[in-house]
């Protein structure tokens, strides 16, 4: 009891004192913007953690707007986690602030470049969707791996074995991808969604993807980019377009309508999680369960006849 | 392109000529009766109801996001503008462009600050509330053009029918009311006809763009009619012909939002009809 | 003896917390000219809003030709004060003739070649006829009222209320509109006029209304139109000059 209450004051003291100075070893509070970096620290941090996310399931980043009291929690946070290479475009500014005064990770730019997409030919910047491929969010993984230990350094054995295992839940769903994926014949690989969120995605499995919107959600696709791909449907015969959790199906709507008035029967091959996870507090929730969700979505719509409950068999069906 | 016009474009095309059709006739008369502010303070107004409404639905559990639903959202809080703009005019000291910018500013402001705590609930599809913003051509689905056709014929068809005693209304209050066509029933009209021509806009344009759908066709019909009948034809004109060719164009280049394209061919035709009509001579 | 055109008993009417005008009462021969007459707030506007039914009155009976005003607003028709007209609309001299049908024609009724007629010869009782086509914005002063002047009288209503038909108007125009009138009121119709200028009541009207708040006198001008009932609605003396009588 003694402990525990003046581990509570030596807490509260920190807290109120020198928000940015963790209590050495005893726990931190951690920050993130989406979900899938916050889920990510909850799977390698040790218990005493607190971590949350700034932005919950079906929202998105690229429009995201922080409010007061996200504010307020960054600036309360032990560690803040970002993805960086601009997903969150409209806090720059504010991270640019924040970091003169706190820790903040950008775990996404811990991929090393050679394996980062480029945003476009125009553009010098990456393309930040680079959770849509496991075997690259093994290095974010590991960002955050090291960044918990040097914070937390008496818990540095149990954070290295959780990162561990992690690890090995990505090798088996990037297996998992493959394997259900292999028997879909070239001419058929081809990922339709609402926005170009899933290029990692299409260079990890082979396939040509895109998006009705560009990798930027913040335009109006046009109506030359909708009859661009009713065309490039019905010329390669594409079965499945998606649908994503955080952006509106209208697009995608007026596209198996035009397909249809053309004779091609377009089907809706189901939602996909691209910005954002699925709802909190299940398996699609969490960024395994999300990832195994989108493979397994996207094959059985293919005609593949993959596990409906997924790699672990926990999609909730 | 396989075809000439493809299927998503003649479906926009077709909702783009008629809505331009209505909004250029009832623009005439809302040019005339000098409530072009009125028009811009409306479709602010329907911000805080937009998001209410997706809230609504999706508390609702309708799976797609229920454009009715959204859409009536809209129009209810612009009706509620409509309300407190003539409580505040009849109210209080202050005057009618007051009570406007007032709505406008208050209306536009809830709505933002709501639109921003929307993000943080746990629901999906936040992203498509934009498309009322900036308008979504592209989106457009058969349903989408069925109901604005109707509506704009219905609009058009209450504007020819009531030619008369708006005229009258505009030009002379007070012989509207002696010829059995009550002023505020009349004006209760026009703000009508109004707001619905701002609900459906903002399908095709946006809120922030449906104002120039009712005022610029009707400026430009202006000066080149000299009388009732003919300006708000040449204004129903004019916007169906900006309307069809900004969906034309859009169409035909990429990245191109289609209702800032339609804007934008409307200001042109404005800017000619200014320097055609000066050089002329001065018309009327 | 004809029905009185108007007749107003014991009216009050209070607008925007203000007693506009109070226990008026007055009665308006029919076929006569008359005259309304008062200071500036007299309350000589509202009266004409309070006549023509447009806004509700606190006490008091109207009434026109025995019945209530709303039930015989199709047959009074109004020349509305020029400053209150956007000389800008487009509309030409026809079409605002026209507008004087509406009440008959109403939504749909087709505008036929003996509306036509009717338009244009009510043009030629004003000497407007060659101005049919000429947009509003261009015409005078005197050829603006006397536009207004042919809607009245192609309505045909029996009574015409014009408010401050001679304001601004040179006195050419003022005589050739103060024949005008007097023609129609040779047709039968009653004219009831607020009427800025003392100095030519005796001369364009029949009958006056004296009025400040409330009637301090009304009637035949010979009778009503004195020193004294003028002195004592614009509360002032040493009128001499304006009525010319002793």
């Amino acid at each position: 009891m003694n402990i525990n209450r003046r581990r509570f004051v030596g807490l509260s003291a920190a807290a109120i004192a020198a928000p940015s100075i963790a209590v050495a070893g005893q726990s931190l509070n951690i920050v993130c913007t989406v979900g899938m970096l916050a889920d990510t620290a909850k799977q390698i941090a040790p218990a005493n953690v607190t971590i949350r996310a700034l932005m919950g399931p079906g929202t998105d980043p690229h429009a995201f707007r922080q409010t007061r009291s996200d504010v307020v929690a960054l600036t309360k946070a032990d560690l803040i986690i970002r993805h960086g290479l601009y997903l969150e475009a409209q806090m720059e500014d504010l991270f640019a602030k924040l970091g003169n005064r706190k820790p903040i990770l950008s775990a996404g730019e811990a991929v090393p470049n050679h394996n980062l997409l480029p945003y476009d030919d125009a553009s010098p910047q990456y393309d930040p969707h680079v959770w849509m491929d496991p075997t690259l969010w093994i290095h974010v993984a590991d960002a955050i791996a090291s960044e918990l230990s040097s914070k937390l350094p008496n818990k540095s054995a149990e954070i290295s074995q959780n990162y561990a295992s992690f690890v090995e839940t990505l090798i088996r769903l990037t297996d998992y991808g493959h394997d259900i994926l292999a028997s879909v014949p070239k001419q058929a690989r081809v990922l339709l969604t609402a926005h170009d969120a899933f290029r990692y995605f299409g260079s990890a499995y082979d396939f040509d993807v895109m998006g009705v919107k560009g990798i930027s959600t913040t335009s109006e696709a046009g109506l030359y980019r909708i009859e661009e791909l009713v065309d490039l449907i019905i010329e390669r015969q594409i079965k499945a377009v998606f649908v994503e959790s955080s952006q509106s199906d209208r697009n995608i709507r007026a596209l198996i309508e035009g397909t249809a008035a053309r004779g091609h029967d377009l089907k809706l091959g189901g939602q996909l999680f691209s910005d954002a996870m699925g709802p909190a507090g299940t398996y699609e929730g969490t960024y395994i369960g999300m990832i195994d969700h989108n493979l397994t979505t996207i094959a059985r719509a293919l005609g593949v006849d993959a596990p409906k409950r997924g790699m672990n068999d926990r999609l909730n069906v | 392109m396989t075809e000439l016009i493809g299927y998503n474009t003649a479906l926009a095309l077709v909702g783009a000529l008629l809505f331009g059709f209505s909004s250029g006739h009832v623009g005439a008369f809302v040019y005339l009766r000098k409530a072009s502010l009125l028009s811009d303070s409306l479709a602010h107004a329907t911000l805080p109801g937009l998001i209410i409404g997706f809230l609504v639905s999706t508390f609702l559990g309708m799976e797609e996001k229920n454009s009715w639903v959204l859409l009536l959202g809209a129009g209810a809080s612009a009706l509620l503008g409509v309300v407190v703009i003539q409580w505040i005019t009849a109210r209080t000291k202050l005057g009618f462009d007051t009570a406007i910018a007032a709505v406008l500013s208050v209306f536009f402001g809830s709505g933002i600050v709501l639109l921003t705590g929307v993000q943080s609930v746990s629901v999906g599809q936040q992203a498509g509330l934009e498309d009322y913003i900036l308008g979504s051509v592209s989106g457009m689905l058969l349903q989408d053009v069925f109901f604005i056709g109707l509506v704009s014929i219905i609009c058009s068809a209450a504007v020819v029918v009531y030619r008369r005693p708006l005229t009258a209304f505009i030009f002379d209050p007070v012989l509207s009311e002696l010829a059995g066509y009550a002023q505020h029933r009349m004006s209760f009209l026009l703000s009508l006809l109004t707001l619905v021509i701002t609900i459906i806009g903002l399908k095709i344009v946006g809120l922030i763009l449906v104002v120039a759908m009712l005022t610029i066709p009707a400026a430009t019909a202006r000066l080149w009619s000299t009388c009732v009948w003919s300006m708000s034809s040449l204004s129903a004109l004019f916007g169906s012909a900006s309307a069809g060719i900004g969906v034309i164009i859009s169409a035909l280049l990429p990245n191109l939002p289609s209702g800032a394209v339609i804007v934008v061919i409307m200001f042109i035709a404005l800017g000619l009809s200014i320097v055609i009509t000066h050089l002329r001579g001065s018309n009327v | 003896m004809a029905v009185d055109a108007i007749s107003a008993t014991e009216l009050t009417v209070d607008y925007d917390g203000v007693t506009a005008i109070k226990d008026v009462d007055f009665t308006v021969r029919a076929e006569k000219l008359t005259a309304i007459v008062g200071p500036n707030g007299a309350g000589k506007s509202t009266l004409i809003k309070a006549l023509l039914g447009l806004i509700p009155t606190s006490t008091g009976i109207i009434s026109c030709f025995g019945a209530s005003p709303k039930q015989y607003r199709k047959n009074i028709s109004y020349v509305p004060q020029r400053a209150q007209i956007d000389w800008e609309f487009p509309v030409n001299v026809f079409d605002v003739v026209s507008m004087g049908l509406y009440g008959e024609l109403g939504l749909l009724r087709r505008f036929s070649s003996a509306h036509k007629n009717r338009v244009h010869s009510a043009l030629t009782d004003v000497d407007m006829a060659d101005f049919a086509a000429r947009q509003i914005s261009q015409l005078s002063g005197g050829q603006q009222q006397r536009v207004f002047l042919a809607r009245s009288i192609v309505q045909d209503a029996e009574l015409i209320l014009l408010d401050e038909p001679f304001g601004g108007i040179d006195a050419k125009s003022e005589t050739v509109i103060v024949d005008i009138l007097r023609r129609q009121n040779q047709n039968g119709k009653s004219i009831v006029a607020v009427h800025h200028d003392l100095s030519t009541v005796k001369d364009y009207f029949d009958d006056v209304i004296l009025l400040n708040k409330t009637v301090t006198a009304f009637g035949p001008v010979n009778n009503v139109f004195t020193k004294a009932n003028i002195e004592k609605t614009y509360g002032v003396s040493n009128l001499d000059f304006l009525t010319g009588c002793g």
